[in-house]
């Protein structure tokens, strides 16, 4: 017993792929025409901007709402017991529109999803002792995060669940003596951990309702073992946690070792993504491997910062020409031919913006106000190496 | 993904042989992963950072280096770009041409990116246009919407549009979510609605002659959003004409509303309902001044209505 109506969620699939297939020349139009009529999909389409629009509304609706609860029957219950109550209603509301509009992630049931669950969580949250540590509060929320995850499989709630245990597993480690030195390590065992355990199940057709969250999961515990890995991000957190404070942060312990792991670990998972063809590993690799050269060239400043941007630039579009010209004939079982499955238009707008929001200062009327960009980023040469 | 349970369950149904399966199952394996987009945007990534690089060096290094050395470098590199282009470029045609190879498209903009950044220097040292400082945005204006058009380039358009706009006054950043610039200038104001008008309306004519239709919705996203961001930043600054941008906001989200339905393009949709809705709270809290409850309750049934309002918009067509 799920939310969805996981038959319509596997025809949903089926039909997709089906088309993929059809638009490749491997299946009859007539062919396609059966399969969508045998595998009907009964979910409310919506279109993506109009999603955003009901998301935010439907925000705005249910804040109205629990606000006027909380201003009408303030003096008679607390506030937990009122977002308990809220988020009942709520939860019934949505029931009742999964089951007459069929609505499948159209923007009314995410935000109807992400309040329901905040609301149950923090009620119960405000029903534990006073004085627990952050670890325990965490780690109490996590089973109603985790039972939203699978009665709704919502992304926001998976990226919540992932936070609370970040959050618990961190405040944990540092209660323990020596939290603070192994507290790195525990970051890239849980990262590499929870990356497995996704991996892992990603691609179970039993579990196709949680494929998403298990795909969003893996990008996250990719960041946190490339971010736990990083000698910079080691040792501003490590600053960041002394009691006393120096004007700069000190050398850490094992400095050493970290700097190998900040280039080994995104170069064994680039490895690994070139390996398995896998786009999260390949992508979340190459921006570790850019913070790794970032991490460098900040303790062993080689270049000036503009110089360093400017010439990581330039070799980034080498790099990227050299890889579009090499790769013009498939090989080593990549391409450079776009998939059907990425829309021109989906890369397009974000294109656009990053341009427009670059250029803009460039193009304002005060030309004294030169903006720093964001100069802790740069991207380096990924070894091509089979 | 993997398709293997898919294949299984066509071949179940019979709609696949199994001779037609195997065939799939090969293809699905010889399938090469497509890196298409990471290599565009590492090609844009390294456009950005270059041309940030290159302009904070410059900036940096203002005292140090010989002027004309660096402008002679900076000049060489924005025509080499330009060459580069050009030589790829395909003849003119009203529809959607692309290029011949996929660097030129890159070529231009780094060529359009590197412009700048020598303007700019060349203002900055030389001051080129004195005080006239109208000419630093309108240049670049008329040259990138020119350039957009004759090299059929989207990402130079909005470029230019952004330029254009900077003429009037008001600065964009898309991801700031908020327009500097003086709107509390009613001059400016106007100027920015003016300026938005004449956009929409060039863009429906040329939407008309169908002549680069692909421009169209890049256009009026630029005007639209100029437009509604004007008459909100009016509705806040100027009470004394709020009759008459109230009305205006009306059409304008109207249009929008009607061009989205015609069009199917659920963008116009979204800006005119969002702007269309802080503009009439604004209005209601400015001279009704509603109660605690009453404005609770007035966020439960607007927010009702509008989710209403917008599922009442059906694709016509699912692709």
């Amino acid at each position: 017993m799920k939310a969805y109506n996981e038959t319509w969620l596997r025809n949903r699939q089926i039909v997709r792929q089906s088309e993929r297939w059809q638009r490749r020349g491997l299946l009859s139009a007539e062919q396609l025409g059966r399969i969508r009529t045998e595998h009907p999909v009964g979910f409310r389409q919506t279109n993506g901007f109009v999603e955003i629009g009901l998301f935010v509304f439907t925000m705005v609706a249910v804040s109205g709402l629990f606000f006027l609860l909380v201003s009408l029957f303030d003096p008679l219950l607390n506030i937990n017991m009122l977002s308990l109550a809220t988020g009942l209603i709520v939860t019934v509301l949505l029931h009742v529109l999964l089951r007459e509009k069929h609505f499948y992630r159209s923007g009314i049931d995410n935000a109807l999803v992400l309040v329901t669950t905040g609301l149950v969580a923090a009620g119960l949250g405000g029903l534990l002792p006073d004085g627990l540590p952050t670890w325990a509060i965490c780690l109490a929320t996590l089973p109603i995060l985790l039972t939203s995850v699978w009665y709704y499989g919502d992304l926001l709630v998976t990226f919540a669940a992932f936070a609370a245990f970040c959050t618990a597993v961190v405040d944990f480690t540092l209660e323990l003596p020596a939290g603070q030195a192994i507290l790195p390590f525990v970051g890239m065992a849980a990262g590499g951990g929870l990356y497995a355990l996704a991996r892992h199940y990603d691609n179970r057709p039993g579990l196709l309702y949680w494929e998403d969250d298990f795909t969003l999961l893996e990008w996250l515990a990719l960041a946190l073992l490339i971010l736990s890995s990083n000698y910079f991000v080691v040792r501003t957190v490590n600053f960041w946690l002394l009691d006393t404070r120096s004007p700069e942060p000190p050398e850490i312990a094992l400095g050493w070792l970290f700097w190998l792991l900040t280039f080994l670990i995104p170069a064994g998972l680039l490895v690994l993504g070139l390996r398995k063809r896998d786009r999260p590993l390949l992508i979340m690799s190459f921006l570790g491997l850019a913070g790794a050269l970032s991490a460098l060239r900040y303790y062993h400043p080689l270049f000036s910062l503009e110089t360093y941007v400017a010439l990581n630039g330039f070799l980034l579009i080498l790099l990227a020409g050299f890889i579009i010209r090499f790769l013009k004939t498939p090989r080593h079982g990549f391409t450079d031919q776009p998939d059907e499955e990425s829309p021109d238009d989906l890369l397009f707008a974000p294109e656009t913006l990053t341009v427009v929001q670059s250029a803009a200062p460039g193009l304002s009327h005060n030309t004294d106000e030169l903006r720093f960009g964001e100069g802790d980023f740069g991207g380096g040469g990924a070894g091509e190496k089979y | 993904m993997s398709p293997e349970w898919i294949l299984d369950i066509l071949e179940k149904d019979q709609i696949l042989t199994r001779q037609h399966r195997i065939t799939l199952e090969r293809a699905e394996a010889d399938r090469p992963f497509s890196v298409h987009w990471e290599l565009r945007v590492m090609l844009y990534l390294g456009i950005l950072l270059f041309t940030t690089g290159a302009g904070l060096l410059i900036y940096e290094n203002l005292d140090r280096i010989g002027h004309n050395a660096l402008l002679s470098v900076l000049t060489l590199l924005c025509a080499a770009c330009f060459a580069f282009a050009f030589r790829d470029k395909k003849p003119y045609m009203p529809v959607q041409t692309g290029t011949k190879t996929p660097f030129g498209e890159y070529a231009l903009l780094l060529g359009c990116l590197l412009f700048l950044t020598l303007e700019g220097y060349a203002q900055y040292t030389y001051t080129i246009f004195g005080t006239r400082y109208g000419l630093v945005t309108a240049i670049p204006a008329v040259l990138f919407i020119a350039l957009a058009y004759a090299f059929d380039h989207r990402g130079v358009l909005s470029l230019g549009l952004t330029a254009l706009i900077s003429w009037v006054g008001v600065t964009i950043r898309p991801l700031e979510f908020y327009f500097k610039g003086n709107l509390r200038d009613l001059s400016v104001l106007v100027s920015a609605l003016l300026l938005a008008v004449l956009l929409i309306a060039g863009a429906l004519y040329l939407d008309h002659r169908r002549i680069k239709r692909h421009f169209t919705n890049t256009t009026l996203a630029f005007a639209g959003n100029l437009m509604l961001v004007a008459l909100i930043a009016g509705l806040f600054n100027f009470p004394e004409y709020h009759l008459i941008l109230t009305a205006v906001l009306a059409v304008v989200c109207y249009g929008f509303a009607v061009y989205a339905r015609k069009e199917q393009s659920f963008l116009f949709l979204l800006m005119s309902t969002i702007y269309g809705y802080i503009g009439l709270t604004y209005l209601i809290f400015h001279y009704l001044k509603p109660g605690t409850t009453t404005a609770y309750l007035y966020w439960i049934v607007t927010g009702i209505g509008l989710i209403v309002y917008l599922l009442s918009y059906k694709k016509v067509v699912s692709k």
